[in-house]
């Protein structure tokens, strides 16, 4: 079998889908939206956006120094319960109240260490914001990372609340970030119960904290 | 092994044949399993299960720990030797081996029923194998003939073709029955590599790869470390990424 064509473009794709679920973490780590109620989802999107770059870009920035500040501000920008909820899917029911805020926690650590190490290797791309499309209190925006190797689409959802659009899931080049854990969590979760996956994500936070 | 053959044509159509039947059969049992979500996310279509079958689990996770380890101790040192050249430089590169696909994805667009997307493709080929120098700049870029990422594979999809189920390949990653099918034929396609010899094909791959790795940014890394169970995490990455150009 040809191993040029398949070789080449499982190349060429898998350094994009490296490259685009990296390129994830800048942008999940969204700052506060100011006056957040009052704006739209895609103006909600680009003002963290523009935040964030601002705050990677600024000459005093120091990665250790700005982690935690960054690390609130993810928190602010992200609604942690739609995205536990949504990666538990049917699970999140059959779980306790107890289960349920741990597992929030959990996963907010988790999405946090995994995307806060890879900061710093992306604050030169430009965002363009493209698309939003607004079905009820549910919404998707779509932006483009304007990146020197070619544009990386990155697409946001946001659930709205009382006090303004929450982004809930991150989809870089069709790969969401939602579905990507549930995936992931599903078997750990038929086969060792949500104990066992809790205990598994508080060992994997350990181990990357290091 | 590239050179063309009369038989090739013939095994490319049983090829398709036999991963039509299999998709299909596979993907209605899927149909019925699909798990639903819950509260709000119950009207947000977008957040329907993408899945698949993964019926060689055990040998498929063997191949991904092979790769891994390619990955680590042989492909990435290389890349990182290679970052002594500058970005520009291995952007460029990295143009020229994209370039070589344009002719395949063209004719797969047209199999898929874009003609505007063949032109497209063929378009940007003609334009950066000539303006371009072998597709070192990327003008056709500039000029708003926008990369396409089509393939057989994905032609296949649009005639509703399932993946049938999933494979992790040794040296060349994740892939599916329909999409390994579709690559052979895509293969057989290809008139610029009828012509080279295994070892020719091979070395362009492997130095395309390198390029690659070298712009890359140590992120399979940072997601391999950090998943619970990493085949798992980028099964489910590949399938969306590959449900998504079909969609499109």
């Amino acid at each position: 079998m040809s191993l040029f064509s398949s070789l080449t473009r499982r190349c060429v794709q898998s350094r994009r889908l490296v490259l685009m679920v990296g390129l994830l973490l800048p942008l999940c780590c969204l700052s506060s939206l100011s006056r957040a109620e009052d704006a739209t989802p895609s103006a909600a999107v680009k003002l963290a956006v523009d935040k964030i770059i601002g705050i990677l870009r600024k000459p005093d920035f120091n990665f250790e120094r700005d982690r935690s500040s960054l690390s609130v501000e993810i928190r602010k920008a992200f609604d942690d319960v739609a995205m536990a909820q949504s990666v538990l899917s049917t699970n999140w029911k059959a779980i306790n109240a107890d289960q349920q805020s741990e597992f929030k926690e959990l996963l907010s650590q988790t999405i946090e260490s995994n995307y806060i190490g890879r900061l710093r290797a992306y604050t030169d791309e430009k965002v363009e914001v493209r698309h939003e499309e607004v079905k009820d209190s549910l919404a998707t925006v779509d932006t483009v990372i304007v990146a020197k190797n070619g544009d990386v689409p990155v697409n946001y959802k946001l659930r709205k609340r009382k006090d303004g659009w929450f982004i809930y899931d991150v989809v870089v080049e069709n790969v969401s970030m939602v579905s990507t854990y549930r995936d992931s969590y599903r078997p750990i979760v038929s086969k060792d119960g949500i104990d066992g996956l809790l205990k598994q994500m508080k060992a994997k936070i350990a181990e990357v904290k290091g | 092994m590239f050179k063309t053959n009369p038989h090739r044509q013939l095994l490319t159509a049983l090829l398709l044949a036999a991963g039509l039947c299999c998709s299909l059969a596979v993907r209605a049992a899927q149909d019925a399993t699909n798990a639903k979500d819950d509260d709000f996310f119950e009207s947000d279509d977008t957040a329907a299960e993408i899945s698949i079958a993964d019926p060689l689990e055990s040998v498929n996770r063997a191949s991904f720990a092979f790769n891994n380890q390619l990955y680590r101790h042989l492909l990435k040192p290389v890349a990182r030797g290679l970052r002594v050249l500058p970005v520009p430089v291995r952007t460029s590169l990295a143009h020229f081996f994209s370039n070589l696909n344009d002719p395949i994805s063209a004719i797969s667009a047209l199999l898929a029923g874009e003609p505007r997307n063949a032109a497209s493709e063929l378009g940007r080929f003609a334009l950066n194998s000539t303006v371009g120098i072998f597709g070192l700049l990327d003008p056709a870029s500039e000029l708003g003939l926008v990369e396409d990422d089509e393939d057989l594979g994905q032609t296949m999809a649009k005639y509703g073709v399932g993946h049938g189920f999933y494979l992790v390949l040794p040296f060349m990653g994740s892939s599916s029955l329909r999409d390994m099918v579709g690559k052979t034929a895509t293969n057989s396609l290809n008139p610029m590599f009828q012509n080279l010899e295994f070892g020719e094909v091979a070395g362009i791959t492997l130095a395309a790869t390198e390029v690659g790795l070298s712009l890359d940014k140590d992120t399979y890394e940072a997601f391999y470390d950090t998943a619970l169970d990493p085949y798992i995490f980028f099964r489910s990455a590949w399938v969306q990424n590959r449900e998504g150009k079909i969609r499109k």
